[in-house]
């Protein structure tokens, strides 16, 4: 028998799993036009991603992991929307001009990307970045204010930079 | 997908760190290393570009304002891209070490607070919540006791049925309740502010990240503030049909009486009926009924008093009639999901 092409073992997999998955994301989330679309995104994530899938164990597990992963995604996104949004209108008086639908889009997803690499790493280490790379301050002040040596500050520079180059966060 | 650093990938990075350090010294050292770097070696040179490009990201939110017609605006970016994501990050740090916490604990912890410990994890609570409306959406459910739940746009409420207990987790959101009669089993909706005992009636219950707000339609219910094996801080109390309170964990006031056949009916149509209410109230509960974000300014809205009956399946109607009776009051739509309501003085 010939090896199965990608798209022969992804057509498999939805037939085989596609239900299920269905079926358990409508249980989670308790709305099937949201477990629908959750569903689709992770077979869609299959067809893009460089996962060999042939080489999937065991499918099942695969699928929830992916399908959670989005909801998380997901979850960012909303949160981080509605914080930006919320920070915006509090900073600003209402004479301003309402920013353009992109411009908001673009910002967020930027500050999306940030903390998906932020997030994994101390608190310390976040507000370093934080403080330095967007608020400016320098890496004296910065030690200063955590109460640690600037060779500390720069270690967790260091290693926020090769975290997100490692997760993949900065691919163009 | 996870790869081991090379010492000089190591090396690299702490560079690019050193370009902004405080010494000038330290900054030329670090500069004349990566440019040396890059001649030495292409593909390493390719990894440092790939390295810098996280910081480019901060650089770039942080000097880009979304509208920067405004120079104040772009003034202002910096820090409101730090103080979003400090926010973020210590939502996410909380939500986690809860999840930690709640691990070993989970036994008894679910013996004894049930509704407690599943609540604090909220806001991921709600997400994985066992029955979930989104903004726009009603649902109508029957409970396997024979009780008719209906659910508010943006509710979340986990169920734990047992033969001895009937509870009610509610997360978020509104709920209309018309509970069946089972006396051996008292039917008790936890809230983050305490909890509400029924045997068989029918109320409506909506919480806020603050406050719970009862409204009794028939019959009875006994309200207790507070957690249950935490000390209660205000004395349980009785709500009878037509009466309406409002409770936090250690506090329970009495609002003023409503007409409990007009508001059952109201809430059945998707209507908003409010008397005397704060503007920033009505908009608060406009936000949950649709998806998107309604900016306004919650201090001033305060101060304006509204009686009205808003369709809530419809909250650009609504919205359209609150303009028409307070003149003062502008709307304004961008998108379907960015909506800012001014007041003009």
């Amino acid at each position: 028998m010939l090896p199965l092409s990608k798209h022969q073992h992804i057509e498999r997999l939805y037939i085989e799993h596609h239900g299920w998955l269905l079926a358990w994301l409508h249980r989670t989330l308790g709305c099937s036009h949201h477990a629908a679309d959750t569903a689709q995104n992770t077979f869609i994530k299959l067809l893009g991603g460089s996962v060999v899938t042939s080489q999937i164990a065991s499918p099942r597990a695969w699928l929830k992991t992916t399908a959670k992963r989005i909801l998380v995604d997901e979850y960012r996104h909303q949160k981080i929307e509605s914080l930006y949004l919320n920070e915006l209108a509090y900073q600003l008086a209402h004479e301003t001009p309402a920013p353009s639908a992109e411009a908001l889009l673009m910002v967020i997803e930027t500050i999306e990307a940030l903390s998906s690499v932020l997030e994994s790493v101390s608190a310390k280490a976040s507000h370093a970045f934080i403080a330095h790379y967007i608020e400016g301050q320098s890496q004296v002040e910065i030690a200063h204010a955590l109460g640690v040596s600037t060779k500390m500050v720069q270690k967790y520079l260091t290693q926020i930079l090769l975290k997100a180059d490692s997760i993949g966060v900065s691919k163009p | 997908m996870k790869n081991k650093h090379t010492a000089l990938h190591v090396q690299a990075a702490e560079w690019i760190v050193k370009l902004t350090a405080d010494d000038p010294d330290e900054r030329a050292q670090a500069r004349a290393a990566l440019a040396q770097l890059t001649l030495e070696n292409t593909q390493q040179a390719e990894a440092t570009a790939r390295l810098e490009r996280f910081i480019n990201l901060a650089e770039r939110v942080s000097a880009s304002a979304p509208s920067s017609a405004e120079p104040a605006q772009a003034g202002q970016q910096p820090a409101i891209v730090a103080n979003t994501l400090r926010q973020y990050l210590h939502l996410h740090q909380q939500s986690r070490s809860l999840a930690k916490i709640r691990k070993p604990l989970m036994l008894w912890l679910l013996m004894l607070l049930p509704a407690w410990g599943l609540m604090q994890t909220a806001p991921l609570a709600v997400l994985f919540a066992d029955v979930r409306t989104t903004a726009g959406v009603y649902d109508n459910q029957q409970l396997k006791d024979g009780s008719q739940i209906r659910l508010n746009p943006s509710t979340a409420l986990n169920v734990h049925f047992t033969a001895s207990q009937r509870e009610i987790e509610l997360l978020a959101g509104e709920v209309y309740l018309d509970v069946a009669k089972d006396k051996q089993r008292p039917f008790v909706i936890h809230t983050r502010q305490g909890q509400i005992q029924a045997l068989g009636t029918r109320f409506i219950v909506r919480v806020t990240p603050d406050d719970t707000l009862l409204t009794m339609l028939e019959s009875r219910t006994q309200v207790t503030p507070g957690w249950p094996t935490l000390k209660t801080l205000a004395a349980p109390q009785v709500v009878s049909a037509g009466q309406m309170v409002r409770f936090s964990a250690d506090k329970l006031s009495n609002l003023p009486d409503i007409h409990a056949g007009m508001t059952e009916s109201a809430f059945k149509q998707h209507r908003l009926v409010v008397q005397n209410t704060p503007l920033s109230e009505v908009l608060e509960t406009l936000q949950q009924h649709r998806p998107g974000v309604i900016l306004y300014d919650a201090k001033a809205m305060k101060q304006i008093l509204v009686t009205a009956v808003l369709p809530l399946d419809d909250t650009d109607r609504a919205l359209d009639l609150l303009c028409e009776n307070f003149t003062s009051l502008t709307v304004s739509q961008y998108s379907r999901f960015f909506v800012t309501v001014n007041i003009q003085h």
